[in-house]
């Protein structure tokens, strides 16, 4: 038992006057006759039959139940579509409360049609013919003109179908009509669960016949694929007499063709002229259209297939990027409705609202790169311009120039002014006064008067800007904060190695080279720290050396002992220590290399 | 009353959006103070500067939502109160982590709001009580929590791969987010102050009204016009985060929006369209009241008459004129507009179709337009009169200001009938506009259409020219038709959509609210948090000043 509608729309009844029992008793005469001796695929044909009786029989109004074998009466389309009785203008699909004005004129059904995005319920046909079945017979004038309104649009239609393109010319374009998914629709050949496969007409052969007339003249079953269509020729063809235009006007050529009579039979249109091509509506198989989706408005009793047998997937295909990129249901609600799917289309699919269609959208389309790829963006420079690297050779210029004719104090004090004004920009730029305080406290206490000391700075500028460069560098490729800190950690002993190393060399020629090089590692390792972001611990570490120096001063001062020669050395070394080992713990931290 | 208004990226800067409405708020409450707690959101909100606000606004007070996070104001902590803090932090921003995260043990829907709300409010107080919460929040133990809260059994596999830098990205926004908690906002002086917190969108201006309701007991009254989450959702999207990032964001926006719906004493959407977002995210039914938004209908006003006076006599003109009004986007479809133009004018010949447009904002709505008029030149050539006439198009674009249409209301006027044709729409506030000028509209079922036009107009589905042109000429020959759907429209506008609907809906719900929940401070209650009943009569709440200012010495109003 097909499902029943649950939208008011769909459960309308369709008033729309059925010929006099008399008309079709001699068309449906023969049909059952026919049945038999269908083609292949009559078998299902009958089954069809049956359903549409059973659908008929639930129908609201008191249809019956030899109401389906009235031929190509006023059946709905298979959308669950609100059809209004033969007086009303042409039907609508929109739901009641759609409709403003109480003008049911307004809420057009190519609306429903034209939006591939809406397509009909999967067993919309069932329920919409069933609803519509209940066409109140014994209204022949009002037949009529529906008739007359049927032709003119099917008139229209066929200006613009491709009969004339052949067996498999596209789906023909009609104005308003949404991307056709007429190849969707070929696509199910035999009839699917509810039955009714995507609706290609029982006379789909007839429109592939050399040409209409010739067809429509011919009642005689001969149609050459339509095996088991011959009852559904004549009745076709004598309900056709007072139209002049009903054509087999299929709308799409499927790709499998599946032997005639299978696809139910398309539903005749009810009283709204479509506009569209429509294929005609065997009466019979009422709940037949089913499948196709929302193009199927008949016009003139043509059902178009339009659409696949899931009208979901349309709205799936439709939004594949949104919903393939999406994390969650919410992101798909939120694009869908910004794309203008509203309640009204939920409730088209079958679902109560967006969120639920989004949940379904969710569960189906399988996720798309969920997993970022790590961008491999341009590999910036680890190694710095020598451009912006000479400038800091400027102190130790200054140093080897000064040193010959200036003391050591005024030395230092010189360099000093030229390291401050090297180090204002570059790499080795820090923020933090107090760090820099240190320094100079520091360099006044020891005095150092090695211009190795000064010139090392350039090795420092370039080891700083490789650690920096080369640890963001590891940010995208690490899983973890773990992996991240143990691909730091042996970039940031390198670098620290390395300026050791240089340091030494370039002390080496000329006087001790343990206490500049420790103190040349301190300042290094608290400019590192600095550098990224823990201007605190490298201020703390500075002042804590600065207070040694000064203690180690005021002891020789006034301790009995003179200096001592390697006691600069041992306070800048277990200084530079500390550095070391708050560097390695605090700059292997992600934190400490957030890409600005 | 004093009335707290909390607003992001909204009302005090011009350019924020909805910053109208509230301007028509506080303009139409002359008698209440209000405070304003704005946040920005972004550099190009503050860079249009600010709207002279009127002087029922005491103060106007800022933050940022953006940009580098305020400088550590790190006094000389010792090590044990820097111990705890961390320790403290690290609690419950585990919490707050977990909750986003989701995972085995706050799977289920209820238990994921406590853990928020829990932990929110625990880094509420940590920050009210240590400070240095922004630090903290990029620092390495949040690093260190948001990975483990993302790896913990049961997470989805999405945050499980979660990568080092988009961890580093998450804690980024995330403190962006969490900027309003380290304000100092919630004291007697501010936000305790105030006898209701209202804010007037969802999203991250309900945050401090939820601090003040936990601190000081302040009730919290939500409105919102538009969904602040999906808005939020899709500016993620387009701003091309990755899926890790944007889920945990996503999360994080959904149950701030979840919580703050919960704790509000009264959630007031513009729209059925909006309500159906705030049920889905919690509200409570029985707390929610709808009340639409509100325009100005004086500057109508005339052309509203005019339309009254002609319903009496309606005629068909011979050049049936359509008429669209409203910036050209594509969302707005205005393609489907000329289709339907092309079939309306198959029937009617003489049809005219006039679109005014604002000012584009955008390159792409500008391009938009382009295309648009590009395609109107090829379905409608010129036509004249005869041989020798000077021949003009049937499709005219016009921008407003310009002599053709100088005021709105000349725009809704100059048709016959109005047409919106969008296919996506939130309240579209053009359709109220062309109900208070007295035309009949025809608009396509999107977003809160059909509850803004309530029978006086026609709809159709969207994306159907066909549709749309049919019932565009079924009005076009119905005049009086047209004009009895053009007179029960003005009167539903002037029922529903006015300023003073809307500043009276408001005005009842503020005294519902602090009715309700007063503010638990004296002398209502005793020092010791005890209730006293009867302390202050019923008349301290009305709106109007009983007692003449002793300064300028005015009469009391």
């Amino acid at each position: 038992m097909t499902p029943r509608p649950t939208t008011p729309a769909d459960i309308a009844p369709l008033h729309l006057p059925l010929p006099a029992a008399a008309d079709t008793a001699p068309a449906t005469a023969p049909e059952p006759a026919a049945v038999p001796g269908a083609a292949a695929g009559s078998a299902t044909f009958a089954e069809l039959w049956a359903r549409a009786g059973e659908a008929l029989a639930d129908a609201p109004a008191p249809a019956p139940p030899a109401e389906p074998t009235a031929g190509p009466t006023a059946e709905p389309p298979a959308e669950p579509t609100a059809d209004q009785g033969p007086d009303a203008p042409p039907t609508t699909t929109v739901p009641d409360e759609a409709l403003t004005d109480g003008e049911p004129a307004e809420a057009e059904a190519e609306a429903e049609d034209a939006g591939a995005d809406r397509p009909a319920g999967g067993d919309g046909a069932a329920e919409g013919s069933s609803g519509g079945e209940a066409g109140s017979p014994g209204r022949p004038d009002a037949f009529a003109e529906l008739w007359a309104m049927v032709g003119d649009a099917v008139e229209e239609a066929l200006s613009e179908n491709r009969r004339a393109a052949g067996p498999d010319a596209a789906p023909p374009e009609e104005p308003g009509d949404a991307d056709g998914n007429d190849q969707e629709s070929a696509q199910k050949a035999p009839p699917t669960a509810e039955g009714v496969a995507s609706g290609e007409s029982i006379w789909h052969a007839r429109s592939h016949a050399p040409s209409a007339p010739d067809a429509r003249a011919d009642p005689a079953p001969s149609v050459p694929d339509a095996g088991g269509r011959p009852a559904a020729d004549d009745v076709l063809s004598a309900e056709a007499e007072p139209e002049d235009e009903v054509e087999a006007v299929t709308v799409s050529v499927p790709g499998p063709r599946a032997p005639g009579g299978e696809r139910g039979a398309a539903v005749m249109a009810p009283s709204a002229p479509r506009g569209k091509a429509a294929e005609p509506a065997g009466g019979r198989a009422a709940p037949v259209r089913d499948g196709a989706g929302p193009g199927e408005r008949a016009g003139g009793g043509r059902v178009r297939r339009r659409g696949p047998a899931d009208p979901v997937r349309q709205v799936m295909h439709r939004h594949q990027t949104l919903i393939a990129g999406a994390v969650d249901v919410w992101e798909i609600a939120a694009g869908l409705e910004a794309h203008g799917v509203t309640d009204v289309d939920a409730r088209r699919l079958r679902h109560r609202d967006v969120f639920g269609l989004a949940e379904e959208l969710y569960a189906r389309v399988p996720r798309a790169g969920q997993i970022a790829e790590p961008v491999q963006g341009e590999r910036e420079g680890a190694w710095l311009h020598p451009p912006r690297a000479a400038r800091y050779l400027l102190p130790g210029a200054v140093c080897a120039v000064a040193g010959r004719f200036l003391p050591a104090e005024a030395v230092t004090a010189l360099v000093l002014v030229a390291a401050y004004a090297v180090l204002r920009r570059g790499p080795l730029h820090a923020p933090g006064r107090s760090a820099a305080l240190w320094v100079c406290g520091l360099l006044a206490l020891t005095s150092p008067t090695a211009p190795g000391l000064a010139a090392s700075l350039v090795p420092a500028a370039y080891g700083a800007h490789w650690f920096a460069v080369r640890s963001r560098a590891q940010l995208a490729p690490s899983h973890g904060l773990d992996d991240f800190a143990d691909a730091v950690r042996p970039r940031l002993a390198a670098v620290l190695a390395g300026y050791t190393a240089v340091l030494a060399a370039l002390l080496g020629a000329a006087g001790p080279v343990a206490a500049p090089a420790a103190l040349g590692l301190l300042l290094f390792a608290t400019r590192l720290l600095a550098l990224h972001g823990r201007a605190a611990t490298a201020a703390a570490v500075l002042g804590a050396a600065c207070a040694a120096e000064a203690l180690y001063r005021l002891a020789t001062v006034l301790g009995p002992g003179g200096p001592r020669a390697g006691a600069h050395a041992l306070i800048c070394g277990a200084a530079a220590a500390v550095a070391v080992v708050a560097a390695f713990r605090t700059l292997s931290r992600a934190a400490a290399h957030r890409p600005t | 009353m004093r009335i707290a208004l909390l607003t992001e990226g909204g009302y005090p800067y011009a350019r924020g959006e909805g910053g109208a409405w509230c301007d028509r708020l506080v303009r139409g409450l002359p008698h209440h103070d209000f405070d304003v707690y704005a946040l920005s959101r972004s550099p190009r909100t503050e860079a249009g500067g600010q709207v002279a606000p009127p002087e029922q606004v005491r103060r106007v007070l800022t933050e940022r939502l953006w940009g580098d996070p305020p400088p550590d104001d790190a006094g000389d902590r010792s090590r044990a109160a820097r111990r705890a803090r961390d320790a403290a932090f690290r609690w419950h921003y585990g919490e707050f982590t977990a909750a986003l995260a989701g995972g085995r043990d706050a799977a289920p829907a209820e238990e994921r709001a406590e853990r928020f709300a829990a932990g929110l409010y625990g880094l509420a107080e940590a920050a009210a009580e240590h400070g240095g919460l922004p630090r903290l929040l990029t620092g390495h133990d949040a690093l260190l929590t948001l990975e483990t809260a993302c790896r913990a059994p049961g997470v989805r596999p999405l945050l499980g791969d979660i990568t080092v830098s988009e961890l580093l990205t998450a804690t980024a926004l995330l403190e962006r987010q969490l900027r309003p908690l380290s304000l100092p906002w919630y004291g007697p002086e501010h936000l305790g102050s105030a006898d209701v917190c209202h804010a007037v969108s969802g999203g991250p201006a309900m945050l401090p009204g939820l601090l003040a309701k936990r601190f000081c007991g302040t009730p919290l009254m939500v409105t919102e016009y538009t969904v602040r989450l999906r808005e939020a959702l899709l500016a993620h999207r387009a701003a091309a985060f990755t899926p890790a990032v944007r889920a945990l964001l996503g999360t994080y926006h959904r149950l701030l929006a979840g919580e703050g719906y919960r704790t509000a004493a009264l959630v007031t959407p513009g729209s059925t369209h909006v309500r159906r977002w705030q049920e889905r995210c919690g509200a409570p039914r029985e707390r929610m009241r709808t009340v639409h938004p509100g325009i100005d209908a004086t500057r109508f006003a005339r052309a509203g008459e005019a339309a009254e006076a002609e319903a009496a006599a309606p005629a068909a003109h011979a050049d049936p004129t359509v008429a669209w009004v409203g910036r050209a986007e594509p969302a707005k479809d205005l393609i489907a507009l000329l289709h339907a133009f092309h079939a309306i004018r198959e029937e009617e010949p003489q049809a005219r179709l006039r679109v005014f447009h604002l000012r584009s904002a955008t390159e792409a709505a500008a391009a938009y337009l382009e295309h648009c008029r590009t395609l109107a030149a090829q379905l409608f050539p010129d036509e004249a009169a005869h041989a020798h006439a000077v021949g003009e198009s049937p499709v005219s674009f016009e921008e407003i200001g310009s002599p053709g249409a100088p005021e709105l209301a000349d725009a809704y006027a100059a048709g016959d009938v109005v047409v919106l044709s969008s296919s996506s729409e939130g309240f579209p506030l053009s359709l109220v506009e062309a109900m208070l000028c007295g035309r009949p509209t025809v608009s396509t079922d999107v977003g809160a259409v059909r509850e803004v036009i309530g029978g006086t107009g026609l709809v159709v589905a969207p994306r159907n020219p066909k549709a749309l042109a049919e019932a565009t000429l079924a009005l076009l020959r119905g005049p009086e038709r047209a004009a009895r759907l053009g007179a029960a429209a003005r009167e539903r506008a002037l029922a529903l959509f006015t300023v003073t609907t809307c500043v009276d809906a408001f005005r009842e719900s503020y005294l519902d609210v602090v009715a309700h929940h007063p503010v638990p401070r004296e002398p209502l209650w005793s020092a010791a948090g005890a209730p006293r009943p009867f302390t202050s009569p019923a008349e301290s709440w009305s709106p109007t000043r009983l007692a003449p200012s002793l300064l300028t010495g005015e009469h009391p109003r």
